[in-house]
Protein backbone atom coordinates (compact mmCIF):
# COMPACT_ATOMS: atom_id res chain seq x y z
CA UNK A 1 0.00 0.00 0.00
CA UNK A 2 2.85 2.15 0.90
CA UNK A 3 4.39 2.23 -2.64
CA UNK A 4 0.73 2.52 -4.50
CA UNK A 5 0.82 5.74 -2.42
CA UNK A 6 4.54 6.74 -2.80
CA UNK A 7 4.70 6.06 -6.58
CA UNK A 8 0.99 8.13 -6.83
CA UNK A 9 2.35 11.12 -5.16
CA UNK A 10 5.70 10.86 -7.00
CA UNK A 11 3.86 11.17 -10.18
CA UNK A 12 1.48 13.78 -9.53
CA UNK A 13 3.91 16.05 -7.50
CA UNK A 14 6.08 15.89 -10.58
CA UNK A 15 3.53 16.63 -13.01
CA UNK A 16 1.94 19.21 -11.27
CA UNK A 17 5.38 20.56 -11.23
CA UNK A 18 5.86 20.49 -14.70
CA UNK A 19 2.57 22.02 -15.96
CA UNK A 20 1.04 23.07 -12.98
CA UNK A 21 -2.41 24.25 -14.54
CA UNK A 22 -2.20 23.94 -18.28
CA UNK A 23 -2.17 20.37 -17.75
CA UNK A 24 -5.92 20.23 -16.68
CA UNK A 25 -6.96 23.03 -19.36
CA UNK A 26 -5.39 20.26 -22.26
CA UNK A 27 -7.79 17.78 -20.37
CA UNK A 28 -11.14 19.32 -20.32
CA UNK A 29 -10.49 20.86 -23.95
CA UNK A 30 -10.29 17.53 -25.14
CA UNK A 31 -13.26 16.19 -23.26
CA UNK A 32 -15.63 19.14 -24.68
CA UNK A 33 -14.07 18.76 -27.91
CA UNK A 34 -14.67 15.16 -28.39
CA UNK A 35 -18.81 15.86 -27.70
CA UNK A 36 -18.61 19.01 -29.40
CA UNK A 37 -17.69 18.08 -32.83
CA UNK A 38 -20.37 15.21 -32.64
CA UNK A 39 -22.89 17.09 -31.86
CA UNK A 40 -22.21 19.52 -34.44
CA UNK A 41 -22.52 17.35 -36.84
CA UNK A 42 -25.55 15.36 -35.41
CA UNK A 43 -27.64 19.01 -35.27
CA UNK A 44 -26.51 20.97 -38.58
CA UNK A 45 -25.41 18.16 -40.56
CA UNK A 46 -27.47 15.27 -39.69
CA UNK A 47 -30.71 17.18 -38.12
CA UNK A 48 -30.79 14.78 -34.98
CA UNK A 49 -31.85 12.11 -38.05
CA UNK A 50 -30.52 8.39 -37.89
CA UNK A 51 -31.88 5.19 -38.83
CA UNK A 52 -33.81 2.78 -37.44
CA UNK A 53 -30.74 0.38 -38.06
CA UNK A 54 -29.05 2.46 -35.49
CA UNK A 55 -31.87 2.60 -32.95
CA UNK A 56 -31.56 -1.69 -33.34
CA UNK A 57 -28.27 -1.70 -32.84
CA UNK A 58 -27.54 1.19 -30.54
CA UNK A 59 -30.78 -0.43 -28.03
CA UNK A 60 -33.29 2.25 -28.27
CA UNK A 61 -30.34 5.27 -27.29
CA UNK A 62 -30.44 8.34 -29.43
CA UNK A 63 -27.32 9.24 -30.60
CA UNK A 64 -25.67 11.97 -28.88
CA UNK A 65 -26.35 9.53 -25.47
CA UNK A 66 -24.70 7.04 -28.09
CA UNK A 67 -21.88 8.93 -28.66
CA UNK A 68 -20.90 10.46 -25.33
CA UNK A 69 -21.06 7.29 -23.17
CA UNK A 70 -18.89 5.44 -25.63
CA UNK A 71 -16.20 8.84 -25.72
CA UNK A 72 -16.15 8.77 -21.91
CA UNK A 73 -15.50 5.31 -21.84
CA UNK A 74 -12.82 5.85 -24.37
CA UNK A 75 -11.38 8.42 -22.09
CA UNK A 76 -10.39 6.44 -19.74
CA UNK A 77 -9.37 3.34 -22.31
CA UNK A 78 -6.38 5.97 -23.95
CA UNK A 79 -5.21 7.73 -20.40
CA UNK A 80 -5.42 3.80 -18.59
CA UNK A 81 -3.75 1.99 -21.60
CA UNK A 82 -1.14 5.21 -22.14
CA UNK A 83 0.00 5.78 -18.84
CA UNK A 84 0.51 1.82 -17.53
CA UNK A 85 2.04 1.33 -21.16
CA UNK A 86 4.57 3.95 -21.17
CA UNK A 87 5.69 4.11 -17.52
CA UNK A 88 8.52 2.32 -17.53
CA UNK A 89 9.30 3.61 -21.06
CA UNK A 90 8.99 6.68 -19.12
CA UNK A 91 11.32 5.39 -16.50
CA UNK A 92 13.92 4.76 -19.17
CA UNK A 93 13.80 7.71 -20.16
CA UNK A 94 14.14 9.72 -17.33
CA UNK A 95 17.37 7.62 -16.29
CA UNK A 96 15.65 6.31 -13.17
CA UNK A 97 14.40 2.66 -14.72
CA UNK A 98 17.20 0.96 -13.50
CA UNK A 99 16.91 1.90 -10.15
CA UNK A 100 13.54 1.26 -10.32
CA UNK A 101 14.79 -2.51 -11.31
CA UNK A 102 17.52 -2.39 -8.62
CA UNK A 103 15.06 -2.58 -6.08
CA UNK A 104 13.52 -5.64 -4.74
CA UNK A 105 10.25 -3.75 -4.97
CA UNK A 106 7.63 -5.62 -6.80
CA UNK A 107 5.87 -4.28 -10.23
CA UNK A 108 2.13 -4.88 -8.87
CA UNK A 109 2.32 -2.07 -6.38
CA UNK A 110 4.05 0.60 -8.86
CA UNK A 111 1.74 -0.20 -11.48
CA UNK A 112 -1.45 0.49 -9.07
CA UNK A 113 0.26 3.44 -7.62
CA UNK A 114 0.76 4.48 -12.18
CA UNK A 115 -3.18 3.39 -12.29
CA UNK A 116 -4.22 5.45 -9.41
CA UNK A 117 -2.67 8.77 -10.17
CA UNK A 118 -3.61 8.47 -14.18
CA UNK A 119 -7.56 7.46 -12.94
CA UNK A 120 -7.48 10.76 -11.06
CA UNK A 121 -6.52 12.87 -13.76
CA UNK A 122 -8.39 10.78 -16.49
CA UNK A 123 -12.09 11.02 -14.20
CA UNK A 124 -11.36 14.91 -14.88
CA UNK A 125 -11.89 14.75 -18.93
CA UNK A 126 -14.35 11.69 -18.33
CA UNK A 127 -16.47 14.12 -16.48
CA UNK A 128 -15.72 17.05 -18.67
CA UNK A 129 -16.91 14.24 -21.70
CA UNK A 130 -20.35 13.83 -19.06
CA UNK A 131 -21.14 17.06 -18.42
CA UNK A 132 -20.50 18.62 -21.48
CA UNK A 133 -22.47 15.40 -23.10
CA UNK A 134 -25.56 16.45 -20.92
CA UNK A 135 -25.30 19.97 -21.95
CA UNK A 136 -25.43 18.61 -25.81
CA UNK A 137 -29.01 16.57 -24.70
CA UNK A 138 -27.35 13.22 -23.52
CA UNK A 139 -29.46 11.25 -20.99
CA UNK A 140 -27.06 9.92 -18.30
CA UNK A 141 -29.76 10.08 -15.66
CA UNK A 142 -28.51 6.38 -14.53
CA UNK A 143 -24.59 7.04 -14.80
CA UNK A 144 -24.27 7.19 -10.73
CA UNK A 145 -26.36 4.02 -9.96
CA UNK A 146 -24.09 1.17 -9.19
CA UNK A 147 -23.86 -1.00 -11.98
CA UNK A 148 -23.05 2.23 -13.63
CA UNK A 149 -20.23 2.75 -11.20
CA UNK A 150 -19.10 -0.91 -11.39
CA UNK A 151 -19.28 -0.64 -15.19
CA UNK A 152 -16.74 1.89 -14.96
CA UNK A 153 -14.25 0.08 -12.38
CA UNK A 154 -14.60 -3.42 -14.30
CA UNK A 155 -13.87 -1.25 -17.54
CA UNK A 156 -10.63 0.87 -16.30
CA UNK A 157 -9.46 -3.24 -15.08
CA UNK A 158 -9.58 -4.53 -17.75
CA UNK A 159 -7.82 -1.48 -19.70
CA UNK A 160 -5.05 -1.65 -16.61
CA UNK A 161 -4.49 -5.36 -17.43
CA UNK A 162 -4.04 -4.38 -21.16
CA UNK A 163 -1.73 -1.84 -20.28
CA UNK A 164 0.33 -4.02 -18.47
CA UNK A 165 1.28 -6.29 -21.85
CA UNK A 166 1.56 -2.98 -23.61
CA UNK A 167 4.55 -1.89 -21.08
CA UNK A 168 6.16 -4.84 -22.36
CA UNK A 169 5.74 -4.23 -25.95
CA UNK A 170 6.70 -0.70 -25.90
CA UNK A 171 9.77 -1.45 -23.49
CA UNK A 172 10.49 -4.22 -26.17
CA UNK A 173 9.99 -1.96 -29.00
CA UNK A 174 11.25 1.09 -27.40
CA UNK A 175 8.54 2.83 -29.32
CA UNK A 176 5.28 4.84 -27.63
CA UNK A 177 3.95 6.37 -30.61
CA UNK A 178 3.50 3.90 -33.27
CA UNK A 179 2.59 1.42 -30.29
CA UNK A 180 -0.16 3.37 -28.46
CA UNK A 181 -1.25 5.98 -31.22
CA UNK A 182 -2.29 3.14 -33.58
CA UNK A 183 -3.60 1.17 -31.00
CA UNK A 184 -5.71 3.80 -29.72
CA UNK A 185 -7.20 5.03 -33.02
CA UNK A 186 -7.65 1.41 -34.14
CA UNK A 187 -9.85 0.97 -31.04
CA UNK A 188 -11.88 4.01 -31.12
CA UNK A 189 -12.87 2.50 -34.88
CA UNK A 190 -13.76 -0.98 -34.24
CA UNK A 191 -14.69 -0.96 -30.71
CA UNK A 192 -18.35 1.15 -30.79
CA UNK A 193 -17.43 4.63 -29.70
CA UNK A 194 -18.96 6.82 -31.91
CA UNK A 195 -21.40 4.22 -34.22
CA UNK A 196 -22.14 0.01 -33.51
CA UNK A 197 -19.81 -2.13 -34.36
CA UNK A 198 -22.34 -4.07 -36.63
CA UNK A 199 -21.94 -1.52 -39.40
CA UNK A 200 -18.40 -2.94 -39.77
CA UNK A 201 -17.47 -6.52 -41.84
CA UNK A 202 -17.76 -9.99 -39.47
CA UNK A 203 -14.28 -10.27 -39.39
CA UNK A 204 -13.96 -6.65 -37.89
CA UNK A 205 -16.27 -6.96 -35.42
CA UNK A 206 -14.19 -10.59 -34.31
CA UNK A 207 -11.30 -8.99 -34.29
CA UNK A 208 -12.53 -5.99 -31.87
CA UNK A 209 -14.00 -8.76 -28.98
CA UNK A 210 -10.24 -8.92 -28.05
CA UNK A 211 -10.29 -5.25 -26.58
CA UNK A 212 -11.74 -5.30 -23.21
CA UNK A 213 -13.16 -2.02 -24.34
CA UNK A 214 -15.83 -3.87 -26.91
CA UNK A 215 -17.82 -5.42 -23.86
CA UNK A 216 -16.65 -2.48 -21.40
CA UNK A 217 -18.74 0.07 -23.66
CA UNK A 218 -21.31 -2.08 -24.49
CA UNK A 219 -21.98 -2.98 -20.61
CA UNK A 220 -22.06 0.89 -19.79
CA UNK A 221 -24.78 1.45 -22.51
CA UNK A 222 -27.09 -1.14 -21.50
CA UNK A 223 -26.68 0.06 -17.53
CA UNK A 224 -26.99 3.56 -18.14
CA UNK A 225 -29.55 3.78 -21.66
CA UNK A 226 -31.12 0.38 -21.68
CA UNK A 227 -31.65 0.49 -17.77
CA UNK A 228 -30.55 -2.74 -17.31
CA UNK A 229 -28.64 -4.56 -14.31
CA UNK A 230 -25.35 -6.67 -13.78
CA UNK A 231 -26.93 -9.83 -14.19
CA UNK A 232 -28.57 -9.54 -17.21
CA UNK A 233 -24.97 -8.77 -18.47
CA UNK A 234 -23.06 -11.64 -17.06
CA UNK A 235 -21.78 -12.93 -20.61
CA UNK A 236 -20.29 -8.82 -21.35
CA UNK A 237 -18.66 -8.74 -17.72
CA UNK A 238 -17.38 -12.27 -17.66
CA UNK A 239 -15.59 -11.51 -21.35
CA UNK A 240 -14.38 -8.44 -19.75
CA UNK A 241 -12.71 -10.75 -16.65
CA UNK A 242 -11.53 -13.31 -18.83
CA UNK A 243 -9.55 -10.57 -21.29
CA UNK A 244 -8.17 -9.29 -18.08
CA UNK A 245 -7.40 -12.37 -16.77
CA UNK A 246 -5.46 -12.84 -20.21
CA UNK A 247 -4.12 -9.62 -20.19
CA UNK A 248 -2.91 -9.61 -16.71
CA UNK A 249 -0.90 -13.02 -16.91
CA UNK A 250 0.54 -12.37 -20.53
CA UNK A 251 1.57 -9.30 -18.87
CA UNK A 252 3.14 -9.94 -15.57
CA UNK A 253 4.74 -13.24 -17.22
CA UNK A 254 5.92 -11.35 -20.24
CA UNK A 255 7.51 -8.99 -18.00
CA UNK A 256 9.59 -10.87 -15.34
CA UNK A 257 10.57 -13.06 -17.85
CA UNK A 258 11.86 -10.39 -20.56
CA UNK A 259 12.99 -7.78 -17.56
CA UNK A 260 16.57 -8.70 -17.36
CA UNK A 261 16.63 -9.72 -21.34
CA UNK A 262 15.32 -6.20 -21.93
CA UNK A 263 17.62 -4.76 -19.40
CA UNK A 264 20.49 -6.30 -21.42
CA UNK A 265 19.26 -4.98 -24.73
CA UNK A 266 18.82 -1.50 -23.02
CA UNK A 267 22.59 -1.64 -21.55
CA UNK A 268 23.97 -4.26 -23.49
CA UNK B 1 31.65 -11.32 1.36
CA UNK B 2 30.06 -10.94 -2.55
CA UNK B 3 32.06 -13.93 -4.47
CA UNK B 4 32.15 -14.32 -8.23
CA UNK B 5 33.91 -16.80 -9.94
CA UNK B 6 34.28 -17.65 -13.64
CA UNK B 7 31.84 -15.21 -14.58
CA UNK B 8 30.84 -14.73 -17.82
CA UNK B 9 28.39 -12.39 -20.10
CA UNK B 10 27.61 -12.96 -23.50
CA UNK B 11 25.07 -10.57 -25.23
CA UNK B 12 22.98 -11.95 -28.12
CA UNK B 13 22.30 -8.98 -30.78
CA UNK B 14 19.59 -9.11 -32.92
CA UNK B 15 19.84 -6.48 -35.71
CA UNK B 16 17.68 -6.08 -39.07
CA UNK B 17 19.25 -4.33 -41.75
CA UNK B 18 16.11 -2.68 -43.00
CA UNK B 19 12.47 -3.10 -41.61
CA UNK B 20 11.85 -5.95 -43.63
CA UNK B 21 15.49 -7.43 -43.85
CA UNK B 22 16.24 -11.11 -42.23
CA UNK B 23 17.63 -10.81 -38.51
CA UNK B 24 21.54 -10.82 -37.76
CA UNK B 25 22.35 -12.71 -34.69
CA UNK B 26 25.27 -11.58 -32.92
CA UNK B 27 27.22 -12.22 -29.78
CA UNK B 28 29.34 -10.48 -28.03
CA UNK B 29 31.42 -11.45 -25.19
CA UNK B 30 31.23 -8.77 -22.82
CA UNK B 31 32.92 -10.12 -19.52
CA UNK B 32 34.92 -13.39 -19.90
CA UNK B 33 35.43 -15.77 -16.87
CA UNK B 34 35.99 -13.01 -14.63
CA UNK B 35 36.77 -14.10 -10.89
CA UNK B 36 36.10 -11.38 -7.90
CA UNK B 37 35.72 -10.62 -4.41
CA UNK B 38 34.44 -7.54 -2.18
CA UNK B 39 34.60 -8.21 1.23
CA UNK B 40 32.85 -5.82 3.55
CA UNK B 41 34.76 -2.99 5.25
CA UNK B 42 36.97 -3.24 2.68
CA UNK B 43 37.35 -0.85 -1.09
CA UNK B 44 37.63 -3.18 -4.26
CA UNK B 45 38.74 -1.40 -7.15
CA UNK B 46 37.55 -2.13 -10.95
CA UNK B 47 40.03 -0.64 -13.60
CA UNK B 48 40.18 -0.50 -17.32
CA UNK B 49 39.59 1.50 -19.96
CA UNK B 50 35.68 2.22 -21.83
CA UNK B 51 34.38 -1.32 -23.68
CA UNK B 52 36.52 -3.01 -20.76
CA UNK B 53 33.41 -4.42 -19.24
CA UNK B 54 33.33 -2.66 -16.05
CA UNK B 55 29.75 -1.33 -15.84
CA UNK B 56 29.10 -5.21 -17.52
CA UNK B 57 30.34 -6.37 -14.30
CA UNK B 58 28.87 -4.32 -11.77
CA UNK B 59 25.38 -5.12 -13.82
CA UNK B 60 26.01 -8.29 -13.10
CA UNK B 61 27.19 -8.01 -9.36
CA UNK B 62 24.38 -6.48 -8.42
CA UNK B 63 21.79 -8.64 -9.90
CA UNK B 64 20.43 -6.63 -12.88
CA UNK B 65 21.58 -8.94 -15.89
CA UNK B 66 22.44 -12.98 -15.06
CA UNK B 67 25.52 -14.00 -15.84
CA UNK B 68 25.77 -16.46 -18.72
CA UNK B 69 28.24 -18.53 -16.73
CA UNK B 70 29.76 -18.59 -13.64
CA UNK B 71 28.68 -18.68 -9.97
CA UNK B 72 28.08 -15.46 -7.49
CA UNK B 73 27.70 -15.63 -4.45
CA UNK B 74 26.59 -12.89 -1.51
CA UNK B 75 27.95 -14.18 2.15
CA UNK B 76 27.29 -17.98 0.93
CA UNK B 77 23.71 -17.44 -0.68
CA UNK B 78 23.50 -17.73 -4.46
CA UNK B 79 23.03 -14.57 -5.52
CA UNK B 80 21.68 -15.26 -9.19
CA UNK B 81 18.57 -17.64 -7.79
CA UNK B 82 18.12 -15.26 -4.67
CA UNK B 83 18.01 -11.81 -6.65
CA UNK B 84 15.55 -10.22 -4.54
CA UNK B 85 17.05 -11.36 -1.65
CA UNK B 86 20.43 -9.83 -2.48
CA UNK B 87 18.96 -6.37 -4.02
CA UNK B 88 17.77 -5.77 -0.18
CA UNK B 89 21.28 -5.93 0.85
CA UNK B 90 22.84 -3.78 -2.01
CA UNK B 91 22.56 -0.38 -4.13
CA UNK B 92 24.48 1.13 -6.58
CA UNK B 93 25.56 5.20 -7.18
CA UNK B 94 25.97 5.99 -10.68
CA UNK B 95 27.86 8.89 -11.77
CA UNK B 96 26.19 11.39 -13.55
CA UNK B 97 23.00 13.00 -13.62
CA UNK B 98 20.84 10.47 -13.97
CA UNK B 99 18.70 7.53 -11.63
CA UNK B 100 16.51 10.85 -9.83
CA UNK B 101 13.61 12.50 -10.19
CA UNK B 102 14.55 16.07 -11.56
CA UNK B 103 10.96 17.37 -10.32
CA UNK B 104 11.08 15.92 -7.05
CA UNK B 105 13.07 17.67 -3.99
CA UNK B 106 15.67 15.89 -2.48
CA UNK B 107 13.41 14.76 0.39
CA UNK B 108 10.32 13.54 -2.02
CA UNK B 109 13.34 11.46 -3.99
CA UNK B 110 14.44 9.50 -1.19
CA UNK B 111 11.08 9.22 0.40
CA UNK B 112 9.85 7.65 -3.22
CA UNK B 113 13.35 5.53 -3.14
CA UNK B 114 12.88 4.60 0.81
CA UNK B 115 9.03 3.05 -0.41
CA UNK B 116 10.84 0.91 -3.41
CA UNK B 117 12.70 -1.13 -0.60
CA UNK B 118 9.79 -1.03 1.76
CA UNK B 119 11.20 0.96 4.56
CA UNK B 120 8.38 2.33 7.30
CA UNK B 121 7.53 5.66 7.28
CA UNK B 122 9.09 6.63 10.47
CA UNK B 123 12.17 4.73 10.21
CA UNK B 124 12.38 6.59 6.49
CA UNK B 125 12.02 9.71 7.96
CA UNK B 126 14.87 9.36 10.47
CA UNK B 127 16.83 7.92 7.77
CA UNK B 128 16.54 10.48 5.55
CA UNK B 129 17.15 13.16 7.87
CA UNK B 130 20.43 11.41 8.81
CA UNK B 131 21.33 10.92 5.49
CA UNK B 132 20.37 14.44 4.16
CA UNK B 133 23.13 15.52 7.28
CA UNK B 134 25.35 13.06 5.73
CA UNK B 135 25.42 14.24 2.70
CA UNK B 136 25.41 17.98 3.50
CA UNK B 137 21.90 18.99 1.51
CA UNK B 138 19.50 19.49 4.97
CA UNK B 139 19.30 23.00 3.75
CA UNK B 140 18.24 22.21 0.10
CA UNK B 141 16.07 19.53 0.86
CA UNK B 142 12.90 20.94 -0.30
CA UNK B 143 14.28 22.88 -3.20
CA UNK B 144 13.33 20.38 -6.58
CA UNK B 145 16.57 18.42 -7.91
CA UNK B 146 16.25 20.54 -11.21
CA UNK B 147 17.69 23.24 -9.57
CA UNK B 148 20.79 21.56 -8.15
CA UNK B 149 23.97 21.80 -9.49
CA UNK B 150 26.09 18.92 -10.56
CA UNK B 151 27.67 18.32 -7.13
CA UNK B 152 24.48 18.43 -5.30
CA UNK B 153 22.78 15.65 -7.12
CA UNK B 154 26.26 13.42 -7.04
CA UNK B 155 25.68 13.99 -3.07
CA UNK B 156 22.03 13.15 -3.73
CA UNK B 157 22.77 9.96 -5.35
CA UNK B 158 24.62 8.95 -2.41
CA UNK B 159 21.99 9.64 0.34
CA UNK B 160 19.93 7.64 -2.46
CA UNK B 161 21.89 4.77 -2.60
CA UNK B 162 22.90 4.60 0.78
CA UNK B 163 18.42 4.90 1.77
CA UNK B 164 18.07 0.93 2.54
CA UNK B 165 21.41 0.70 4.27
CA UNK B 166 22.98 -1.28 2.30
CA UNK B 167 25.86 -3.85 2.65
CA UNK B 168 27.63 -3.67 -0.47
CA UNK B 169 27.76 -0.25 -2.27
CA UNK B 170 28.31 -0.45 -6.07
CA UNK B 171 29.80 2.72 -7.57
CA UNK B 172 30.39 3.71 -11.22
CA UNK B 173 32.36 6.69 -11.33
CA UNK B 174 30.53 8.28 -8.68
CA UNK B 175 33.32 11.63 -8.91
CA UNK B 176 32.20 12.19 -12.85
CA UNK B 177 32.65 15.19 -13.99
CA UNK B 178 32.80 16.87 -10.41
CA UNK B 179 34.99 19.59 -9.32
CA UNK B 180 37.87 18.98 -7.10
CA UNK B 181 36.48 20.08 -3.96
CA UNK B 182 33.34 18.05 -4.33
CA UNK B 183 34.78 15.27 -5.61
CA UNK B 184 37.75 14.90 -2.83
CA UNK B 185 34.66 15.44 -0.42
CA UNK B 186 32.90 12.29 -1.93
CA UNK B 187 36.34 10.32 -1.67
CA UNK B 188 36.30 10.86 2.15
CA UNK B 189 32.38 9.80 2.42
CA UNK B 190 33.34 6.90 0.54
CA UNK B 191 36.14 5.90 2.84
CA UNK B 192 33.92 6.43 5.69
CA UNK B 193 31.36 3.98 4.47
CA UNK B 194 33.92 1.22 4.05
CA UNK B 195 36.43 1.83 7.32
CA UNK B 196 33.41 3.19 9.03
CA UNK B 197 30.32 1.47 8.50
CA UNK B 198 32.17 -1.76 7.23
CA UNK B 199 30.48 -1.56 3.94
CA UNK B 200 31.71 -3.50 1.13
CA UNK B 201 32.32 -1.38 -1.75
CA UNK B 202 32.77 -2.22 -5.85
CA UNK B 203 34.58 1.28 -7.09
CA UNK B 204 35.03 1.40 -10.87
CA UNK B 205 36.85 5.02 -11.79
CA UNK B 206 38.78 6.24 -14.54
CA UNK B 207 40.87 8.21 -12.26
CA UNK B 208 43.73 6.49 -11.39
CA UNK B 209 44.74 8.61 -8.83
CA UNK B 210 41.08 7.47 -6.88
CA UNK B 211 41.47 4.41 -7.22
CA UNK B 212 44.90 4.76 -5.72
CA UNK B 213 43.57 6.77 -2.63
CA UNK B 214 40.74 4.61 -1.99
CA UNK B 215 40.83 0.67 -3.00
CA UNK B 216 42.44 -1.68 -0.82
CA UNK B 217 42.44 -4.21 -3.62
CA UNK B 218 42.58 -3.35 -7.57
CA UNK B 219 40.96 -5.71 -10.72
CA UNK B 220 42.39 -4.41 -13.56
CA UNK B 221 39.90 -5.49 -17.06
CA UNK B 222 40.51 -5.03 -20.25
CA UNK B 223 38.42 -6.58 -23.06
CA UNK B 224 36.60 -8.27 -20.66
CA UNK B 225 39.09 -10.08 -18.75
CA UNK B 226 41.17 -9.76 -15.54
CA UNK B 227 44.58 -9.00 -16.23
CA UNK B 228 46.22 -8.14 -13.09
CA UNK B 229 45.07 -7.97 -9.72
CA UNK B 230 46.47 -6.70 -6.17
CA UNK B 231 46.86 -4.43 -3.82
CA UNK B 232 48.66 -1.48 -5.42
CA UNK B 233 52.08 -2.65 -4.24
CA UNK B 234 51.35 -5.78 -5.35
CA UNK B 235 50.50 -4.47 -8.86
CA UNK B 236 53.60 -2.05 -8.91
CA UNK B 237 55.54 -5.02 -8.11
CA UNK B 238 54.49 -6.07 -11.64
CA UNK B 239 56.79 -4.21 -13.45
CA UNK B 240 59.18 -4.40 -10.55
CA UNK B 241 58.73 -0.75 -9.54
CA UNK B 242 61.22 0.66 -7.11
CA UNK B 243 60.63 3.98 -5.29
CA UNK B 244 62.70 7.00 -5.98
CA UNK B 245 63.01 10.38 -5.18
CA UNK B 246 61.73 13.18 -7.45
CA UNK B 247 61.51 16.64 -6.99
CA UNK B 248 57.97 17.04 -8.48
CA UNK B 249 56.39 20.74 -8.93
CA UNK B 250 52.96 21.20 -7.02
CA UNK B 251 50.42 20.16 -9.63
CA UNK B 252 47.70 22.63 -10.47
CA UNK B 253 45.56 20.60 -8.98
CA UNK B 254 47.02 20.77 -5.54
CA UNK B 255 47.63 24.91 -6.18
CA UNK B 256 44.17 25.54 -6.80
CA UNK B 257 42.50 23.86 -3.74
CA UNK B 258 44.92 25.87 -1.71
CA UNK B 259 43.92 28.77 -3.04
CA UNK B 260 40.40 27.65 -2.39
CA UNK B 261 41.18 26.78 0.77
CA UNK B 262 42.93 30.29 1.90
CA UNK B 263 40.44 32.19 0.68
CA UNK B 264 37.59 30.13 2.39
CA UNK B 265 39.70 30.41 5.58
CA UNK B 266 39.68 26.82 6.39
CA UNK B 267 42.90 25.82 7.69
CA UNK B 268 46.26 27.57 6.26
CA UNK B 269 45.42 26.05 2.90
CA UNK B 270 48.11 23.57 3.43
CA UNK B 271 46.43 20.66 1.90
CA UNK B 272 47.60 17.36 3.47
CA UNK B 273 49.10 15.87 0.16
CA UNK B 274 51.48 18.57 0.12
CA UNK B 275 54.97 18.78 2.23
CA UNK B 276 55.27 21.55 4.59
CA UNK B 277 57.17 24.95 2.64
CA UNK B 278 53.99 24.27 -0.17
CA UNK B 279 56.07 24.46 -3.20
CA UNK B 280 57.10 21.16 -3.90
CA UNK B 281 56.14 17.61 -2.63
CA UNK B 282 58.17 14.03 -2.36
CA UNK B 283 56.32 11.46 -3.64
CA UNK B 284 57.16 8.00 -4.32
CA UNK B 285 56.74 6.81 -7.99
Amino acid sequence: MNLIWSTYRRIRTGILRAVPWSFMVSRITTGVIQIIIPYFIYVFFMERNVTDTFYAYAGGADYMTYVVLGSALNVLAVSTLMNIGRALITELREGTLEMLLLSPSPRGPYFAGCLLEQTTRALLEFAAVLVVGACCGAKLGRIFTVSALFAIALAVFGFFCMGLLLSGVMLYTRDTYITQNTLFVSMSLVCGIAFPIQYLPQWVQNVAQIFPLTPAVTLFRNVVTGGQGLLENGQLILQVLLLSAVYLSAGFLWNRKLERSLLESMFG
Amino acid sequence: MIQAEHLSKTYVLKEKSHLFGKRKVRQISAVRDISLEIPKGKITGVLGINGAGKTTTIRMLASLITPTSGSLTMDGVDAVKNHLWVKERINMISGGERNLYWRLTAQENLRYFGSLYGIGKKELEERIGELLKTVGLEEAKDIPVERYSKGMKQRLQIARGLINEPEYLFLDEPTLGLDILIAKEIRELIHSLAKERGKGILLTTHYISEAEELCDYIYVLDQGQIIARGTKEELKEIFKVKPRMVVQEMSLEEVLMKIIKRSRGEGDGKDSACHEGGDHQTAAV
